[in-house]
């Protein structure tokens, strides 16, 4: 059982009289420290899946589980204190606080939790010291660059140890060598910290870094690949291309 | 802050503080809107109060600070001193003090004794000087008294000294601390000691100046009257006096509790048209105040509603790491919280100023003298308060959107439009709630007192379906305006003129906030050119005649002949006043005025305005007929009576019906309800003979001034006679009257001041939020002047916008501001369409827009390509 499953998910949109199936009969499983690749053609139900895994929107059909508990169809603010608590978003625009400084940012989620600022020092200092920001953190995020910001949202979506992260197109937004930065932290993460990670990707460099990747198409699941080397091996990624021709993503 | 590595925040809500220290512009903007609510408000309400002192004061001269006078049903009898005590314990009774009146004779004039001094002890037309006893302690609560010379009377004293006026002094030849000797019938010669000269101000105007005022226990010894008083004057609480409801409540409760034998009236001169109908202005300002509230709490609205579009990523990201929406919604209400105390403190500082600057500017202006601001702690703890609340009242539905923010919306790359919904709404709601404060104004009929009440807020809920209505009309208000604007700012015109269509919801604030601004210019324009035509038509009915003669005694119908055998005069006609109750049709009574012609000679001296019912010659005949009766015109829309109808009122003689022949257009009663009927029904039902004013008419070429001097030399002499002319009362009519216009002036000028504060708010925003786009624009060559030039032609498609609907809501505004004064106030106003207004309003809002967008202009000009671009 995995610390995270989609248990035969079909999601529906409903603009009028047109209906769009953005997922149809999605089964998903992720193991603790497991780190899962979604990869597919821009409308294809990435993001739809990755908003029903953190609880942001509820399925039409199928449930959601989250280490073993029900997230799917519950009440706003019961889901709001499961995400509070178990989930960590990594957003393309990184969505910082302007207002806030970095290590500020990164403590947001336990401070709207209501934990005592005393409490969580040391974890914000640890985070950001993992993420190569030690000496950034009284910056504001104006005065950081867009890899700095992501790895400031990295930190943030780590701070409350959650059970599973959902990264959506976290390295969409950056070059090449802080999209490398972000993609390492996030394999560091889930390899040595065994940390649960869902990323949604284009690039199949960045999804060369998972264990696995999921194939996504019209809502439907049409491939799962294991990925066997480190991350940017260049036969891994071969692999994801070829896959990706096969399905005519 | 920060210190030694510590993560120093306690508690979300350091959020609020940090946006509002880092997004300083938009606090500013704001709390400015608070600022100006709150300022307006008290400026209002400040303005308002000066307008009411000075007003007052200008009475108070003649008749003292006193609210009511309590007196003998029979004119001068005495009355038990001991009824003062369960007069004084009535609640909203502040003070009421006693005097005792008699009449004496100077000594130099005794050889008139006996033609002089016929009806034993009373002060009756006749007597020439007043004996007065008072009690000089609590009296000066009451009454001023300007000493010139000696003293004033002593609290406990009881020997025989007196004050005298020293005009009449030095007309006696008597010096200070000499005795003055009097005749007084029953008792005979006694020599008092003058100790003290007053001037003819104050208290010494009664009688013309003509009393000697003694301790009041020495008065009641002189005139054989020991423990009795002639009359009482009361000072209501201010909360009554300055309420004329309250006050009108506290005379009934009074004369209720006193009984039959005794008179509660209003002093003379508060009885008086002039300041009945004053009151209605107070009425109108009030009703600007709460319109200014309004204006000041949408205002803020729309600041919130604003800062919730600007921060929907943000909050939806909040929401997407576990904020719930109950801390969403408190982070925004205490944002309120702290804005709205900051704003409301400034708001109230800055409302004195305003109200004192703009006064004396606008005084300077019109050349009008204007009470200084008076401004009572009371009220501006209140208004701060009221901004407190207010603000906190307009972020409510701002912060239940901000907590509705779903946490997807971080996650979209651009935010959904939310036009439809908007367009949605408007179409449901607007037009319906429109209609239905239309409906409530024209349709529904309301005692006075709810009318304000109701009044008020209806309008607030007719500018909140106005404001609804705003996206229906934007689309094709911006096609009729595309060709101007296109000739004026060439192909940015284009860009600028379509960007109003793109987000509905922001240029409907934008458009409602120049548009409430811009209605109240109109609005209050419409309303006081309706007063000011009915002010003339007033002065020409109310006053048909060209003399009052009034005395503070009752005056006989034997003075007719004799006013007008005097050289220089036309015609006479007599009026007497008196107080009756009218049977409801539910059975309640409703305390009215019953207003006694004499038919036979009114005609010569008046006119009536008649609005339904016979010619003037046919209604005076009717009256003459007796049992009948011609009612106000605001009586019949209260009660809902038309002519042929039957009203029942009390008499001396039990109830009685009368006959309605004619609704007319008077202003006697003020806000009281007043019926006018024949002389004849007065004597026969009422047992009334005596005459409260004689109306003259001077024939064409006489002087006025030679007239009033024999009425109140010769003829009055001996009568006590005070005499009015028509050109004063028309002059101090015009003066207090500027004054409250130049308040109306104040209060539109607060209206622009808050049209240009919510442009400049929206612009900013607008421009703020776009830029992105902006930066776009600039990178694809687009010059600093044509970003200005796009900005500029948007915020002219909007002044058009807000313009033509600001114009055409203003009319139909005033329009309703005249119905609900007319059920609240005694006056008949006509709505006069503002055309004039209107055009320059309209003329204003395109300036006013113009104007608050050039900052957001200049500011969209600057942005840094760079940022722009890499923002997000
Ligand atoms: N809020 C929505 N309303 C209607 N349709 C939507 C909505 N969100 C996504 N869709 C549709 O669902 C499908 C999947 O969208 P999405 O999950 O965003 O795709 P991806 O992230 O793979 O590009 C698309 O066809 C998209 O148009
Ligand atoms: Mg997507």
């Amino acid at each position: 059982m995995g610390v995270i499953e989609a248990k035969l998910v079909s999601k529906q949109y409903r603009m009028g009289e047109i209906v769009v199936d953005a997922l149809k009969d999605v089964a998903l499983a992720v193991d603790k420290g497991e780190f899962v690749a979604i990869m597919g053609p821009s409308g294809s139900g990435k993001s739809t899946l990755l908003h029903l895994l953190g609880g942001l929107d509820d399925p039409t059909s199928g449930e959601i589980m989250l280490s073993g508990q029900r997230i799917s169809n519950l009440s706003d603010k019961e889901v709001t204190i499961i995400r509070r608590r178990s989930v960590g978003f990594i957003f393309q625009f990184y969505n910082l606080v302007p207002t806030l400084t970095a290590e500020e940012n990164v403590a947001l989620p336990l401070l709207i939790d209501g934990r005592k600022s005393g409490t969580y020092q040391q974890k914000v200092g640890q985070l950001m010291e993992l993420v190569g920001l030690a000496d950034r953190k009284k910056h504001k995020p104006d005065q950081l660059s867009g890899g700095q910001q992501q790895r400031v949202a990295i930190a943030r979506a780590f701070v409350n140890d959650p059970q599973i992260v959902l990264a959506d197109e976290p390295t969409g937004n950056l070059d090449s060598k802080s999209g490398t930065a972000i993609l390492e932290l996030l394999r560091h993460s889930a390899s040595e910290l065994n940390q649960s990670i869902v990323m949604v990707t284009h690039d199949p460099r960045a999804a060369s870094y998972a264990d696995s990747v999921v194939f996504l198409k019209d809502g439907l699941i049409v491939q799962r690949l294991a990925v066997e080397q480190e991350g940017g091996d260049e036969e891994d990624i071969r692999q994801i291309m070829r896959v990706m021709r096969e399905l005519e993503l | 802050m920060f210190r030694a590595g510590h993560i120093q925040f306690k508690s979300p809500l350091i959020l609020v503080v940090r946006n509002l220290r880092q997004r300083w512009v938009r606090t500013i903007l704001t709390a400015l809107g608070i600022v100006v609510g709150v300022a307006a408000m008290v400026a209002v309400n400040a303005a308002n109060r000066s307008t009411l002192i000075s007003i007052n004061e200008f009475f108070d001269e003649a008749s003292g600070k006193s609210d009511l006078t309590v007196d003998a049903a029979v004119n001068g009898q005495r009355f038990d001193q001991d009824i003062l005590e369960d007069v004084r314990r009535m609640d909203g009774v502040a003070a009421a003090v006693p005097a005792v009146v008699g009449v004496a004779l100077p000594q130099d004039e005794m050889e008139n004794w006996e033609q002089q001094l016929t009806v034993g002890a009373l002060p009756v037309p006749g007597s020439s000087f007043w004996l007065m006893g008072r009690n000089i302690l609590e009296d000066q609560q009451v009454y001023d008294y300007s000493l010139q010379a000696g003293r004033l009377l002593l609290p406990d004293e009881s020997s025989y000294s007196m004050l005298l006026v020293d005009e009449y002094a030095e007309e006696k030849g008597v010096e200070l601390g000499e005795d003055f000797s009097i005749a007084i019938p029953g008792t005979g010669e006694v020599s008092l000691r003058v100790v003290g000269l007053i001037s003819k101000e104050g208290i010494g105007v009664a009688n013309q100046g003509v009393l000697g005022i003694v301790p009041l226990s020495v008065a009641q010894e002189l005139l054989s009257a020991a423990g009795e008083i002639t009359l009482i004057d009361i000072l209501a609480e201010p909360s009554v006096s300055s309420n004329t409801t309250a006050l009108e409540d506290l005379r009934q409760t009074l004369a209720q509790r006193l009984g039959d034998e005794y008179n509660v009236s209003y002093p003379l001169s508060r009885g008086s048209l002039v300041v009945d109908s004053l009151h209605s202005y107070q009425q109108g300002l009030d009703f600007f105040g709460a319109v200014s509230l309004f204006v000041g709490s949408f205002l803020i609205y729309n600041a919130f509603a604003m800062t919730v579009v600007e921060r929907t990523r943000e909050n939806g990201m909040l929401r997407s790491i576990g904020t719930t929406k109950g801390q969403i919604m408190a982070m925004v209400i205490f944002e309120a919280l702290l804005l709205g105390i900051f704003g409301s403190a400034l708001g109230v500082g800055t409302g004195i100023l305003m109200a004192k600057g703009l006064v004396k500017s606008v005084a300077a202006l019109t050349g009008q003298p204007i009470q200084q601001i008076s401004t009572a702690p009371q009220d501006l703890l209140q208004s701060l308060l009221i901004g407190i609340a207010v603000t906190l009242a307009a972020a409510a539905i701002p912060a239940l959107q901000a907590s509705r923010t779903s946490p997807l919306q971080a996650l979209q790359v651009q935010a959904r439009s939310d036009g439809k919904r908007w367009v949605a709404l408007g179409w449901k709601f607007g037009p319906l709630l429109v209609l239905l404060s239309y409906l409530i104004f024209y349709k529904v009929p309301m005692r006075p007192g709810m009318m304000f009440l109701v009044g008020s807020n209806t309008i607030f809920v007719m500018m909140l379906g106005a404001t609804l209505c705003i996206p229906l009309v934007t689309g094709g208000l911006e096609r009729v305006v595309r060709p101007a604007i296109l000739l004026l700012f060439g192909n940015e015109g284009r860009l600028g003129s379509g960007n109003v269509n793109r987000s509905s919801g922001r240029t409907t604030l934008t458009v409602a906030s120049l548009m409430v601004g811009i209605s109240m210019v109109v609005g209050i324009k419409g309303l006081t050119d309706s007063f000011e035509k009915d002010m003339d038509a007033w002065v020409d009915t109310a006053l048909g005649g060209d003399l009052l003669v009034r005395s503070p005694m009752a005056m006989n119908t034997d003075l007719e002949p004799r006013l007008r055998a005097i050289e220089g005069v036309d015609a006479v006609t007599r009026i007497r006043y008196a107080a009756s109750n009218m049977i409801l049709p539910g059975g309640e009574d409703e305390y009215t005025l019953f207003t006694a012609i004499d038919p036979a000679t009114f005609l010569a001296v008046n006119g009536m305005r008649i609005q339904e019912g016979p010619d003037q010659g046919t209604v005076i005949a009717r009256l003459a007929a007796g049992d009948a009766l011609v009612i106000s015109a605001n009586v019949a829309i209260k009660q809902d009576i038309s002519v042929g109808d039957i009203v029942t009122l009390e008499t001396k003689r039990g109830r009685k019906g009368f006959e309605v022949v004619a609704i007319i257009i008077d202003f006697v009663g003020g806000e009281s309800t007043s019926v006018t009927g024949s002389w004849r029904d007065l004597q026969r039902y009422f047992g009334i003979r005596d005459v409260s004013t004689f109306v003259v008419k001077l024939s064409p070429g006489s002087s006025a001034v030679a007239v009033t001097d024999i009425i109140e030399n010769e003829v009055g002499r001996t009568k006590s006679l005070t005499v009015e002319s028509k050109q004063e009362f028309e002059q101090r009519i015009a003066e207090l009257s500027a004054q409250a216009f130049s308040l109306f002036d104040v209060l539109a000028l607060i209206g622009l001041v808050v049209a240009a504060l919510g442009v400049i708010n929206t612009m900013l925003m607008n421009v703020m939020e776009r830029t992105r786009e902006l930066g776009g624009l600039r990178s694809l060559g687009m010059e600093q002047g044509q970003v200005r030039r796009m900005i500029m032609a948007e915020a002219a498609t909007i002044g058009f916008i807000g313009g033509i609907l600001g114009a055409s809501f203003g009319a139909m505004l005033a329009d309703v501001f005249v119905i609900g004064l007319r059920s609240m106030g005694g006056f008949v106003l006509v709505s006069q369409f503002p055309y004039q207004a209107m055009a320059f309003s309209f003329a204003a809002a395109f300036a006013v827009a113009l104007t608050a967008a050039w900052y957001p202009a200049v500011r969209a000009s600057k942005v840094n390509i760079i940022d722009a671009i890499k923002h997000e």
